[in-house]
């Protein structure tokens, strides 16, 4: 503890949640790695910058981001070439690292920062991958991280459902995978389909009985949203739809909300899931569609997964999906792996060409699901890093989301037709500062009940970023002045100046634990890992050195999700 | 982690230890143990680890150039010896993830090369997956699902120790019968195959041209010649048939005894024959084999760096070559003037060499020569906590520690060499961050 405030004087304070309109200058005063109330008269005042009018918003949230475990890794091994031309020495405070898309542990949590990102989440744990999953993030330096535990396409609770379970026996169950696993969330992947295709099934849709356990795609995911929403687990269920990627597949998307009946739920990397099957090459945007009813479904929050051009790699646990799409493989090699009893995991490297009609309009309808959506608060900044591209390309997207100029500008460069096929072009929206601090900082901490981060109201973790308010956003998204975390000055102008450890983020919601006298046998009688040694300590966290736990408060009946 | 020892004069068995002695990481081992720290395995291990968890936990002395000599005294020298060292590398790599990730840092101070000592099976498969990619499945799924095994490779007992008992023929699965698994053993030896397996005899110098016989017959095309690596056609025919009409069919291979000029080879034609029996049915691949950690100290590698072993660290950008960087050649042509050797566990026998060299090993060690510096430190998962990667590459295991040690990690002997040695002389800019 120490008795000196850190003061931020005279910056343009852009905090949706709070009073300040981000018009007028205002002080910010930081303590103890915590965002504190302006001190009484006489108070140490230890270093003061001078922000000059310059805009501070709280650290940047990625809600959805591949950065590590056992496929972010294997799509590492796969692709040396990116790695070979995106490299970095260690320079004293750096350690060495490589990669773009797929940047190794300790780039991934510098290149964050300097962005201003002050967490992320990776949002496909296997809880068999757990472990390991858990031991790549603790060489992430700075930011703050947390996982989604992927359930859905495990035999344990397929089988338990098609039986007939009680939905307190799942929620017990869900909870004790929470726990296990040290997850933040579940995360549900194309819920019945993983499991489907190791049947040799290769497709399957929301009513479509899964050919073993005769249970449906929507049984599964309204039985894991009633999970959350009784356990009061901030976060809702995350989806992956059914039919990734299909044209014609926004119907399964709409049937899936349609499903929920009010449940809150957050859809992912929508702009996968929003594909009509109008037009001469049967593939067409039905972001319009999916917006409309986005906007109709208080309940519902999404992130885009937007497209930006380039190469990358697309991983994901849908190996039903990726084995269809091992054809698309560029460069011509691809990975899919069934594994353990719980999903799977399918990497295809993939090169998105602004000439080519498909991947123009995926770029385009990304975009108008961001401009229709007209709630800041339930729509997020993603590209699904690395599915859609990598993280580094928001500022690009965010210019493109508040310069309407520059967004026809690029329009006009890609495949021609696209735009005769995409409203995009009659949009006049522009995102404003507010509604980026919200899509990017305050929405994501309220949807994953981050109660202490996503804002700079007293008490907040000091995760603070200073921009430079350029008319160029891009260039003032890419390099903020300042960033602090937990009060201390990690980077400048857009490069690193300090490193340490974020903490994990998990949620503990109560449960029965005679659930384990159902999952004790089922270890030992079907998996090939114990159920002790499945289940991850906190000292397997904690005693290393690099970074804490960080306990979020399951909800209470006051507290109101959004 | 919590310390594993109780306070009572008779501790009990220890139930569901993992055994960190091969790459099958069994996790339902029986150990019980005495009081001088003897260990002993009483249930579900196989021969290998009944020998080594019965190693004892002796007290060990550091050396210098085979005299007695204090750990800062060891710490020291071997500091003197690679802070002047121009080519300098860290092998052996046999530790937990905890030792691997130290000594990676410590490669990464020395701008050292790096590599396992079993890297040239894992380098077999990493090949295969940059040119072709993989189409595999882990453990617990082929234990309930895998209705055939056609298996490449020999002397499995040796290789995968319990593979037949807990993978192939479990006693309990949840999609097949759990003791009706069948299927082919191709490979040199004429032993009795086991229940349900019939031994198809062939050099495995041919298994890609076995494998790409069989990819044709799986899709209904005719090889031509009437025998292919030795095995008549007629019989390759009768396994791709197995291969089309099994519900979830495994082709395997021991890595370690495929050709080991072409083990890449091998396993790329191992790949498209998966994939070819994947147009109609379900099919996996698994890779089978490994010890020390190789799997798991290449992922630290890999998600640290961006690279896989066989990559030099710190002088510049990590650079990746598995030719250029494998330690075996490069040590036999003296292209290394230090080496620091980590062998916590066991695959990573000592090279002979008269390359100066520090060596951090498990009491009992074999060495061919006094090193110029030995340090002795404790076993991952007998003396201290940690965790390791199975072979088939998604499940870590928890180590626990299941006695009082007398000497220190891996990691600790790592982290404190690191500390003797000056901070990196060549400061280079971060690269800028770009989007694409």
């Amino acid at each position: 503890m120490s008795d000196a405030y850190t003061l931020l004087r005279g910056g343009r304070i852009c905090d949706p949640t709070g009073t300040a309109d981000g018009d007028s200058l205002g002080d910010l005063y930081l303590k103890d790695g915590r965002i504190a109330a302006p001190p009484p008269d006489g108070a140490r005042i230890g270093e003061v910058i001078d922000l000059d009018g310059r805009i501070v918003m709280a650290g940047a949230i990625d809600i959805h981001s591949h950065i590590g475990g056992g496929k972010v890794n294997l799509a590492r091994l796969l692709l040396p070439e990116e790695h070979r031309q995106h490299g970095s020495a260690p320079d004293g405070l750096r350690r060495s690292g490589s990669g773009l898309f797929t940047p190794s542990s300790f780039v991934t949590g510098y290149r964050y920062a300097e962005m201003g990102y002050t967490a992320a989440f990776e949002p496909a744990m296997l809880p068999s991958n757990a472990r390991h999953t858990h031991l790549e993030l603790a060489d992430v330096p700075i930011i703050d991280k947390g996982c989604y535990a992927v359930l859905g396409n495990d035999d344990f609770l397929l089988e338990r459902l098609a039986a007939g379970a009680t939905q307190s026996e799942v929620n017990d169950y869900v909870a004790w995978i929470l726990h296990a696993t040290q997850a933040v969330g579940v995360k549900v992947v194309n819920p019945g389909g993983i499991s489907a295709f190791k049947f040799n099934q290769r497709r399957l849709d929301l009513d479509e009985a899964h050919p073993h356990y005769g249970i449906t795609p929507r049984h599964i995911l309204t039985t894991l949203a009633t999970s959350l929403s009784d356990l009061g687990v901030p976060h809702p269920l995350h989806i992956h739809c059914n039919n990734l990627g299909i044209p014609g597949n926004e119907s399964v998307t709409r049937d899936t909300i349609a499903a929920l009946d009010g449940l809150p739920a957050h859809l992912t990397h929508l702009q996968f899931h929003s594909y009509g099957t109008e037009g001469d090459r049967r593939f067409s945007s039905a972001a319009a569609e999916i917006a409309e009813t986005v906007n109709r479904s208080p309940n519902i929050s999404v992130d885009v997964g937007q497209i930006v051009f380039g190469q990358t790699i697309t991983a994901s646990a849908d190996i039903m999906s990726q084995f269809r799409n091992s054809g698309l493989a560029s460069p011509r090699k691809w990975v899919c792996t069934d594994i353990e009893c719980d999903g799977g995991c399918g990497l295809v490297p993939f090169r998105y060409r602004d000439k080519a009609f498909v991947n123009a309009l995926q770029w385009a309808i990304g975009l108008e699901l961001f401009l229709l959506i007209e709630d800041p608060w339930r729509v997020y900044l993603t590209t699904d890093h690395p599915n859609g591209g990598p993280f580094t390309s928001y500022p690009h997207l965010i210019r493109l989301l508040m310069d309407r100029s520059f967004r026809n500008e690029q329009l006009a460069r890609i495949n021609p037709d696209v735009a005769a096929h995409s409203r995009l072009g009659s949009i006049d929206r522009e995102y404003t500062l507010e509604e980026i601090a919200i899509m990017t900082r305050a929405g994501p901490a309220r949807v994953l009940g981050l109660r202490e981060r996503g804002h700079l109201r007293p008490g907040a973790v000091a995760d603070v970023v200073v921009y430079d308010d350029l008319p160029d956003r891009e260039a003032m998204f890419a390099a903020p002045a300042w960033v602090f975390k937990n009060g201390r000055q990690v980077a400048r102008n857009g490069a690193l100046t300090a490193t340490g450890w974020g903490d994990t983020i998990v949620v503990r919601p109560e449960f029965d634990s005679a659930i384990e006298r159902r999952l004790k046998p089922w270890f030992e009688n079907h998996q090939t890992v114990r159920l002790g040694n499945f289940r991850i300590a906190d000292g397997e966290i904690l005693d290393h050195g690099r970074g804490g736990l960080s306990i979020v408060p399951t909800l209470t009946a006051s507290d109101s999700c959004f | 982690m919590d310390d594993e020892l109780g306070g009572s004069d008779l501790p009990p068995p220890l139930s569901d230890v993992v055994c960190p002695f091969c790459a099958m990481a069994c996790d339902d081992l029986v150990v019980a143990r005495d009081q001088a720290g003897q260990l002993r395995v009483t249930a579900n291990g196989c021969a290998r680890a009944r020998t080594l968890f019965a190693l004892p936990a002796l007290p060990a002395h550091c050396f210098i150039r085979g005299r007695a000599a204090s750990l800062d005294d060891a710490l020291d020298a071997a500091a003197a010896l690679l802070r002047n060292a121009g080519s300098p590398a860290v092998g052996g790599l046999a530790a937990d993830t905890e030792g691997v990730s130290a000594a990676l840092a410590l490669a990464e101070r020395l701008g050292a090369v790096v590599d396992h000592a079993a890297s040239d099976s894992l380098f077999h498969g990493l090949r295969a997956l940059q040119v072709t990619g993989a189409m595999t499945a882990t453990f617990g799924e082929l234990r309930n699902r895998a209705d055939l095994f056609v298996l490449f490779g020999t002397e499995f007992d040796r290789h995968a120790p319990r593979l037949f008992d807990r993978i192939v023929h479990p006693p309990t699965a949840l999609f097949r019968a759990a003791g009706a698994a069948s299927g082919f053993l191709i490979g040199p030896g004429d032993g009795a195959a086991p229940e349900g397996f019939e031994r198809l005899t062939a050099e495995l110098i041919h298994a890609p041209a076995i494998a790409a016989a069989l990819s044709q017959l799986v899709v209904g095309e005719n090889p031509r010649g009437d025998r292919v690596g030795g095995i008549a056609m007629e019989d390759l025919a009768r396994v791709a048939t197995a291969l089309r009409e099994a519900r979830f069919g495994v082709v395997g291979w021991i890595a370690a005894t495929l050709d080991p000029a072409a083990g890449d080879v091998a396993i790329e034609a191992f790949n498209r024959l998966v994939v070819t029996a994947n147009a109609s049915t379900r099919c996996a691949g698994l890779p089978l084999g490994g010890k020390g950690n190789a799997l798991g100290a290449n992922y630290v590698c890999a998600w640290q760096y961006g690279m896989p072993l066989r990559s030099r660290l710190g002088a510049g950008p990590p650079e990746h070559d598995p030719l250029r960087y494998r330690l075996k050649s490069l040590l036999a042509e003296g292209g290394i003037d230090a080496l620091v050797w980590l062998s916590a566990l066991n695959g990573a026998e000592v090279p002979d060499t008269r390359t100066p060299m520090v060596v951090l090993a498990r009491p009992g060690q074999p060495l061919p020569y006094d090193p110029e510096v030995l340090i002795p430190v404790a076993i991952p998962g007998l003396d201290h906590a940690g965790s390791i990667h199975r072979g088939d590459g998604v499940a870590a295991l928890p180590l626990r520690r299941l006695r009082t040690a007398t000497l220190p990690t891996a990691a600790a002997v790592l982290n404190a060499l690191l500390d003797r040695l000056p901070a990196s002389p060549h400061p280079a800019l971060f690269r800028e961050t770009a989007h694409v």
